[in-house]
């Protein structure tokens, strides 16, 4: 579903100050992967999310999304992409805080011209699996932590993104809501059949996840399924 | 290094009193009583509650120095008002400076209450020169009833209090020219600590006021003038005002893209023998903007020209029925956004040099989620002293 051919990115080519982000990556993420890119700070993985989510362009290599060449696209192309086949799950949330629960779950799918109809039912369905539903009319500043990053996933899942793109979902949350916050994302990976990606160093995260694959200095180390 | 409010005006106070000028101490209250529907739409709700403001003005002056602070108390009461998620709205709402302006909100049950530091600045002025260091509101354009040009302190003509502005922290430096212009160049700093940059060119010509004005942020880029001039003998004062902005906006996914528009308004003033003043403009802008594009841009420099429709028109009617009773009436078409439109009638009572009060109406026509908002209606009264 996804595949990377020698994938390279820098930052500050040409500078003294010179990274070599990503190093040769050659890679395959099926479909209905949960999977998570792990490694200490400055490894890369974010930056391999954000390549793979076109929110990143890279130097040289190739990126497929089913079959499709996504590495060579416009600006514009990659904005319709990721708006139409992807979904993202910011450490921040990213939430609108002047935009109801409800609103901010169906904004992504507004935006791609869902009817209200359809608005209306897919939020209740994915609030109610991600058990928001309750919390549909607040605003997410009256919401704790773990709940407005369950309405940032019910927003990411709601408009039916080939893939979801999380990275450091569980970074902002104590242990507890972590746990919440992972088991209903498999229980999202496992009914939607939605890929999911995490970049994180959470050993939460490491533990549930169903594949590893570790990035030391821009490049795979390992990369094994438990 | 950060200084919070509170303590600024503390300093201020201080140093007034240890100075050898005179201190003028004044306060003014305002109290507005509103009902209406939610603005959000989401938010199927009604509301009725009371708005009262206790302003408080400390200025002084000595020979070339003066300075003056403006703190407010500002009381919500209605729990179905601050309960609300546009109240949730209102409560996000700040200034966008490096320092707190205000505190945070004290829900007592049955409402809330906040105190807020509405200006403190300090300044020199001489024949040649004028200097101004603090909170404070930078004014740009001479539209009545749109500034497009004003990236630093725009007016919200939708606002009960229109002229209710957030001031910004910045250094202003103005240099008189010659008896008929000057030069204003202007450094202020946000939230982020990053700088943002005006320089304004203003002189009289022979037939007109007119203005060049540049801004320059690490987002928002901005060319423009302004001008204001009488049509011959005629007794109508017209006035315009347009820039080209280059800023950038955020997308859904917090990627940066760039958008450059042109946007400006015309209008024209008039004041009839019987009393009556009429104000006309009319906004143009070369480039749209969706609800969502809005509503993921909350705290970009230009919020105030993302409008919904490429074209407005507005009108202002206003009359002195006697010393005491003025009645005025705002209007505005917006002609994208499916017609809707904006009336707000209002009807002042003057009883004295310290007393007015006003009864209005904010009226919206079109659908529900057209940009201009729900209807409301509203009494005030405001007493200085």
């Amino acid at each position: 579903m996804i595949k990377l051919q020698g994938v390279n990115k820098y930052f500050f080519r040409g500078e003294p100050r010179e990274v070599h982000a990503l190093r040769d990556i050659i890679l395959t993420i099926e479909e209905g992967e949960f999977t998570l890119f792990s490694g200490a700070s400055g490894c890369g993985k974010t930056t391999l999310l954000n390549v793979i989510g076109a929110l990143d362009s890279c130097e040289s290599g190739k990126i497929y999304l089913d079959e499709k060449e996504i590495s060579s696209l416009d600006e514009d192309a990659r904005t319709t992409l990721r708006l139409n086949e992807l979904g993202f799950v910011f450490q921040a949330y990213n939430l609108i805080p002047v935009l109801s629960v409800e609103e901010n779950i169906g904004f992504i799918m507004r935006l791609r011209g869902f009817s209200d109809e359809e608005i209306r039912r897919r939020v209740l369905e994915v609030a109610t699996l991600l058990k928001i539903e309750d919390k549909l009319k607040s605003l997410p500043n009256t919401l704790s932590g773990g709940q407005q990053q369950r309405v940032a996933v019910a927003r990411a899942v709601a408009a039916k993104p080939k893939i979801i793109l999380a990275d450091e979902p569980t970074a902002n949350l104590d242990s507890n809501n972590s746990q919440i916050l992972m088991s209903m994302m498999r229980e999202l990976n496992e009914k939607e059949g939605v890929s999911i990606l995490f970049a994180s160093h959470d050993e939460l995260i490491l533990k549930s996840v169903r594949r590893v694959i570790t990035l030391n200095d821009g490049a795979i180390i390992d990369d094994y399924k438990q | 290094m950060i200084i919070s409010s509170k303590k600024l005006f503390f300093l201020f106070l201080f140093f007034a009193e240890s100075l050898s000028g005179d201190v003028d101490y004044r306060v003014t209250n305002t109290n507005i009583t509103v009902t209406g529907d939610s603005s959000l739409q989401s938010e199927n709700k009604s509301y009725i509650y009371n708005y009262n403001r206790a302003r408080f003005y400390a200025d002084y002056e000595q020979e070339r120095y003066f300075g003056s602070v403006i703190g407010d108390i500002v009381n919500y009461y209605g729990d179905s008002y601050t309960s609300s998620n546009i109240f949730e709205y209102l409560k996000n709402s700040r200034s966008d400076t490096p320092f707190e302006t205000q505190t945070n909100f004290k829900d007592y049950g049955k409402g809330a209450v906040y105190a807020k530091l509405y200006r403190a600045y300090v300044g020199y002025e001489d024949a040649k020169n004028r200097v101004v260091a603090g909170l404070q509101n930078i004014s740009m354009g001479v539209g009545r009833i749109w500034t497009p040009t004003n990236i630093f302190n725009p007016r919200n003509s939708y606002a009960i209090e229109p002229d209710e502005i957030y001031g910004v922290s910045a250094l202003s430096y103005l240099r008189h020219l010659s008896d008929t212009s000057h030069i204003t160049i202007v450094a202020s700093q946000n939230k982020e600590k990053k700088f943002k940059y005006a320089g304004q060119y203003k002189g009289y010509l022979s037939f007109a006021d007119i203005g060049l004005n540049a801004v320059n942020s690490d987002k928002t880029k901005m060319i423009g003038y302004e001008i204001e001039g009488n049509l011959a003998e005629t007794g109508v004062e017209l006035r315009s005002e347009a820039g080209y902005i280059r800023s950038s906006l955020e997308d859904e996914f917090n990627q940066e893209y760039e958008v450059e528009f042109f946007q400006g308004i015309i209008g024209a003033e008039y004041g009839f023998k019987n009393g009556v003043t009429l104000v006309f403009e009319t906004l143009y802008s070369s480039k749209d903007f969706t609800y969502e594009e809005v509503v993921l841009n909350l705290r970009s420099d230009i919020l105030s020209n993302l409008v919904n429709s490429n074209f407005y028109s507005g009108v202002t009617l206003s009359y002195s029925l006697n010393l005491f009773l003025d009645a005025s009436l705002l209007y505005i078409e917006s002609f994208g956004d499916k017609n809707s439109r904006f009336i707000s009638p209002s009807l002042s009572y003057t009883l004295n040099d310290y007393n007015s009060f006003t009864l209005g109406a904010q009226i919206v026509g079109g659908k529900r989620e057209s940009e201009l908002g729900e209807n409301s209606y509203f009494f005030k009264w405001s007493l200085s002293f």
